[in-house]
């Protein structure tokens, strides 16, 4: 079974701004894939509903065979764009309130990585920086065994060493047969670690392909492709 | 689940009442120390009496601020815990709409409970203090409480025989109730302000008085078959009209408890977008 399915999607946001049409499509286990397109080509989108926090206007997601809902927030971890810790709370309180509701949350894990950056546990979140507090989620969100991680923009509006500790953390910190999907559209940072692509563009699924082919048949990289597909 | 995540909604929520019970003693005590001052003795109002008037009003505005403060502080918790950026966490737990509602609505309901009878609490301590001061020479302090227990024990009598057991029965009832469907209406109200596509607070806001002024009519609709059949019956004490009154009313809140409980899930199941 596959791990992620995507049935005749469809969104529409009030009743004019269609954000995704019929898109179909089909994510397996084990795998760096990359979610790539313009600004407002309906990826965020496409990952709300996933993770439950959008409602499909037509069509169907399902995860490891199931619509979204307990069973498929259990198994994924998901890293918005946005920053949704409570800035009152401290770094220790949120290591604990994620190893209390998600079973596969590995602590100690946290905790290296945490002394590893030299963020202490004891401090409040709103006195950490922008930055510290994403790479904060980051290693909230890796410190899962999750069958999918979905990275939403986890390398936008970071500076060049923060997107390197990044691109680090995924790499080591994901299972070979979790799957992850990341949206971004600063396709060098991470092209050399995606296996495959996903290209959406007008909430039209453009093209899915592993990164292997596009540099075979194509003769070029999946920058530069990017660059060809969606030219304006 | 449903109690790690009343745990952690507890601690989440517990700071800001806290800090408010702490304001409301301290201040209830400054306000009942004025008393040791004869202020009603003075002919003018200047210096230390009008301080003293300055701090019973501000003792005033300290239980009005709190009073409406606390549900405030309640309703935008659950906003922001809910449907702002921190949804995107609450949201993507392994956990069902209806253990997010209920973790929710028992700690705001407890809150609400315990700064009720709190501020019972401080405001008697406040007419304590008043009367231990201002009590005429002779009347010592066990005298007092003496004199308090004998009028409770009246009042006992007097309900006991005019069937008071039952409308004192209908009135815990109905202040036990009223307190869950309180929080349960700001629940509601939020919840369904998230299905306008803009202006959500206003949504909220709007639901809100929507919902009172439906509750309003449908209690005074239900109460109105009950009045017209005791219209032509003799009433022997008030107690045969208010006890059932508030009987009534209990009954309707339960109902909106229900209804609202099972819109908001709904609407979280069904309609939830966020931004």
């Amino acid at each position: 079974m596959e791990l992620v399915k995507v049935e005749n999607l469809t969104k529409v946001y009030d009743k004019k701004k269609q954000a995704l049409n019929h898109l179909n499509l089909e994510i397996g286990r084990g795998k760096i894939i990359g979610l790539l397109g313009p600004n407002g080509s309906g990826k965020t989108t496409l990952i709300k509903t996933l993770t439950g926090l959008l409602q499909p206007s037509e069509g169907a997601v399902y995860i490891n065979g199931q619509k979204p809902g307990p069973e498929t927030k259990a198994r994924v971890s998901y890293l918005p764009e946005r920053t949704y810790l409570s800035p009152a709370k401290r770094v220790s309180e949120v290591i604990e309130f994620f190893a209390d509701f998600y079973e596969d949350f590995r602590t100690e894990r946290a905790k290296e990585m945490l002394n590893s950056l030299g963020i202490d546990e004891k401090a409040k979140i709103k006195t950490l920086s922008k930055g510290t507090r994403e790479k904060v989620q980051l290693i909230l969100v890796m410190s899962r065994d999750a069958d999918l991680f979905i990275l939403d923009e986890p390398i936008a509006g970071v500076d060049p060493a923060a997107r390197d500790y990044i691109i680090k953390t995924i790499i080591t910190n994901y299972n070979e047969n979790a799957t992850v999907l990341l949206s971004t559209h600063l396709i060098t940072d991470i092209e050399n670690i995606l296996d495959e692509v996903i290209f959406i563009k007008d909430g039209n699924l453009v093209m899915q392909s592993t990164v292997e082919e596009i540099r075979e048949k194509e003769g070029k990289s999946v920058d530069a492709y990017f660059r060809e597909v969606f030219a304006c | 689940m449903l109690k790690k995540l009343m745990k952690h909604e507890w601690k989440s929520i517990g700071k800001i009442p806290v800090i408010m019970l702490i304001v409301l003693f301290v201040s209830t005590i400054i306000a009942g120390l004025t008393f040791a001052y004869p202020v009603w003795e003075s002919e003018t109002l200047t210096g230390v009496e009008f301080l003293i008037v300055f701090v019973w009003m501000l003792y005033y505005g300290i239980l009005m601020g709190i009073s409406v403060g606390l549900s405030i502080y309640l309703a935008a918790h659950f906003y922001k815990s809910m449907y702002t950026d921190e949804g995107y966490l609450t949201h993507t737990l392994p956990v069902t709409p209806g253990q997010l509602l209920i973790s929710k609505w028992l700690p705001m309901t407890g809150w609400l409970f315990i700064m009720s009878i709190a501020m019972i609490l401080a405001i008697l301590l406040f007419a304590f203090m008043a009367v231990m001061f201002i009590r005429p020479d002779g009347l010592t302090t066990m005298q007092l409480i003496s004199d308090i227990k004998e009028v409770f024990a009246e009042l006992g009598t007097v309900f006991g025989e005019q069937g008071g057991v039952g409308f004192f029965l209908s009135i815990l009832l109905m202040v036990v109730v009223s307190g869950f469907s309180g929080s349960m209406m700001v629940i509601g109200s939020v919840t369904l302000g998230q299905l306008v596509s803009k202006h959500k607070i206003l949504g909220s806001v709007g639901a809100y008085f929507a919902i009172n002024s439906i509750v309003t009519t449908v209690s005074m609709l239900a109460m109105l078959p009950m009045m017209i059949s005791m219209a032509g019956e003799e009433i022997v004490s008030p107690f045969d009209i208010l006890t059932p009154t508030y009987t009534m009313m209990s009954v309707v809140m339960l109902v909106v408890i229900a209804v609202l409980f099972f819109v908001s899930e709904l609407v979280m199941k069904k309609k939830l977008n966020l931004d």
